[in-house]
């Protein structure tokens, strides 16, 4: 390759100042677009796959183990039966748990899930990479009729610690079976996690008893009573379980386990596989914002073909100086190309460090509004655009290249116009 | 015959349009010669120039430029020997925009290894060279390294000159080069571009409508006189 046609390449895109700067930005555009749409992605899946983490199995009713996932992790769906407590308990203290957590579903807050738990849910649950709950405000409940309330929660309602709330029967946005005669007061508030935790509120199991009592058949009881005696609070079932195990080499024997226990029917799965699983049903829509962004990169790399196409008329005349100076038509060809992957590589390069900017500047809100973890440095991604980019606008170069050089061709020397 | 700079023998050319407009059985223009060639517009002047330059292939007949055929059959030969030995001026419009008057000087020496070899054999740098036959083209240095867009047409046509001599091409084909330029910027185009051609002992071709000039050329030859084409037989 002829170095002077590099930098006639060069001074020539500069010439055209406006022009150039135009067909670049719309090249920058396209793979900032491109790489901020795969970024997300990136880390929708990373943050997704870490919904929960540190558990290493989640018992629930016998069921599919998607169903259970949904419902235990995602708050989506309805459970098809329950866990009895006596089963929890038996496997609470199986060989080779380390804990377990009970949850106990079934009741909402103004279309918020509400759980129900044991205190020990705030040390247990892990999400993304092994991160803890955390409290924003407040603490764990400690008894019935305290709340510990989501980020989401909190903020989309506009609650604070202290606030009075009534639940409801029943998992409808709108319900009209209120749990009427229990207040709770908000005693806690997390910090947000990116995951449905964020969308939930959490009291203790003897809550989910506590205004239960006297509720027959989801029929309201007409004189609701506030137990306190704890005998008379112990709940009979459970929804689902979190388990840790004392270590890794457990989890597969305890999994047969549950899954053969010989007195209720039980389903344990791991929820990292549930996740693969969950991930390939949803991730189609992936390949969809994948081709849109692909499509907005093809458009970019049109604008490079349609600037040097319209500047090819008003350039016969330089590229006949050109050709009489010596450069063969290939020259002008190569110059051509030369310009285009010129535009290609520099939007391409732009638009690399526009994301790694935007990155820089968004990704601590993401982190904390959403849960999302957008960091990282450049790599084979950004590696694969750049020289992709490039080749495409070589590519695209190569029709006015081919247009330039028939006009160099058929003009011969003389310099009209 | 090693002595020619320009050797045309049995030439016919047609357009597709007008028929044929070139039709010269000889024509000759020695090495270091200083030929005037004078035509009306339409004589088949340009395509005359464009043959000698080797952009259009012949059709019938044969041209040599310094001995070498320029062959009809191997575009990239003719190529070659147009970046080796053959220096243009036009009327208007001789130079890269963009590119400053240096810039522009030093253009022949990108496709020319042997331009490139007789720079570097008179001891100069590539820079060195275009300053100084800018420089000897009576272009002060403060110009060199302004863009072309931004200079006149007379120091655009200096600047053509010098681009066409650098690197000693064997012919420089001068086509109406001065019919842009007043009659006193003429006059030192002309004493300067033949002054430099003679140094270089490169064959000149001026072609020209204003006959006045022919006077400061060792030959006249006015085309239609050795052109057949048209004329009734």
């Amino acid at each position: 390759m002829n170095l002077v046609l590099v930098a006639i390449a060069w001074k020539s895109l500069i010439n055209r100042g406006m022009s150039a700067a135009l067909t670049i930005l719309a090249v920058t555009l396209a793979v900032t677009l491109f790489l901020s749409v795969e970024r997300i992605q990136a880390g929708v899946r990373t943050s997704f796959n870490s919904t929960i983490s540190g558990t290493d199995i989640i018992v629930g009713a016998r069921g599919g183990a998607i169903n259970l996932l949904l419902y235990s992790v995602f708050r989506l769906g309805d459970p098809t039966a329950n866990v009895s407590w006596e089963s929890f308990e038996r496997i609470a203290q199986a060989p080779g748990v380390d804990w377990a957590v009970p949850i106990s579903l079934g009741d909402s807050h103004r279309g918020y899930r509400v759980v129900g738990t044991t205190p020990e849910y705030f040390q247990r649950y892990r999400y993304g990479r092994d991160l803890p709950l955390s409290f924003r405000q407040g603490r764990a409940f400690e008894r019935t009729h305290e709340v510990v309330l989501g980020s989401d929660v909190a903020r989309r309602l506009d609650y604070e610690i202290g606030t009075q709330i009534l639940l409801s029967h029943g998992v409808g946005a709108v319900s009209f079976a209120e749990h009427g005669g229990h207040d709770f007061a908000v005693i806690g508030v997390l910090e947000p996690t990116g995951t449905p935790v964020d969308r939930s509120v959490h009291v203790s199991l003897e809550s989910i008893e506590a205004i239960h009592i006297g509720w027959d058949g989801g029929i309201a009881p007409r004189n609701p009573t506030i137990a306190t005696d704890d005998d008379a609070l112990r709940p009979e079932s459970v929804t689902a379980a979190f388990i840790g195990t004392v270590s890794p080499m457990r989890v597969l024997s305890l999994q047969r386990q549950i899954n053969s226990d010989p007195d209720e029917a039980l389903s344990a799965v791991m929820p990292g596989v549930a996740l693969t699983q969950l991930w390939q049903i949803i991730g189609v829509g992936e390949q969809a914002f994948r081709a849109v962004s692909a499509l907005v990169l093809l458009v970019g790399l049109i604008s490079i073909l349609t600037a040097l196409t319209s500047g090819l008329n008003e350039r016969r005349r330089e590229m006949a100086v050109l050709r009489a100076t010596g450069a063969r038509p290939a020259d002008v060809f190569s110059l051509l190309v030369l310009e285009a992957s010129g535009l290609a590589a520099i939007g391409a390069l732009v638009g690399i460090l526009l994301t790694q900017l935007a990155v820089a500047i968004v990704a601590s809100l993401m982190q904390s509004r959403f849960g999302l973890d957008l960091h990282g440095s450049p790599g084979s991604l950004e590696l694969g655009v750049f020289f992709t980019v490039t080749f495409a606008g070589a590519a695209a170069g190569t029709l006015p290249a081919w247009q330039a050089q028939r006009n160099v061709l058929s003009d011969g020397l003389t310099n009209k116009l | 015959m090693k002595n020619s700079a320009v050797s045309i023998s049995g030439l016919r050319h047609s357009w597709p349009g007008p028929g044929e407009i070139l039709a010269i059985d000889e024509f000759e223009i020695m090495r270091g010669e200083s030929v005037f060639l004078a035509g009306p517009s339409g004589s088949g002047k340009s395509t005359l120039l464009g043959l000698i330059a080797g952009v259009t292939p012949v059709q019938t007949g044969k041209i040599e430029v310094l001995d070498q055929a320029m062959d009809p059959a191997k575009p990239q030969a003719r190529d070659r020997l147009r970046a080796d030995q053959v220096g243009m001026v036009f009327q208007l419009f001789n130079l890269v925009p963009y590119l400053t008057a240096a810039e522009n000087v030093r253009l022949p020496l990108a496709f020319s290894a042997q331009r490139r070899a007789d720079v570097s054999a008179s001891g100069l740098a590539p820079k060195d060279e275009a300053t100084r036959l800018l420089g000897a083209l009576g272009l002060a240095s403060n110009i060199h390294d302004q863009r072309a867009a931004e200079l006149s047409v007379g120091q655009q046509q200096r600047v053509a000159a010098a681009r066409a001599l650098i690197g000693a091409p064997g012919l420089i084909v001068a086509d109406e080069p001065t019919s842009a330029l007043d009659e006193d910027s003429r006059d030192t185009f002309l004493d300067l571009l033949s002054n430099e051609a003679r140094r270089n002992e490169a064959a000149l071709l001026f072609v020209s409508h204003e006959q006045s000039l022919a006077s400061r050329f060792e030959r006249f030859v006015d085309l239609q006189s050795i052109n057949r084409a048209g004329v009734p037989a």
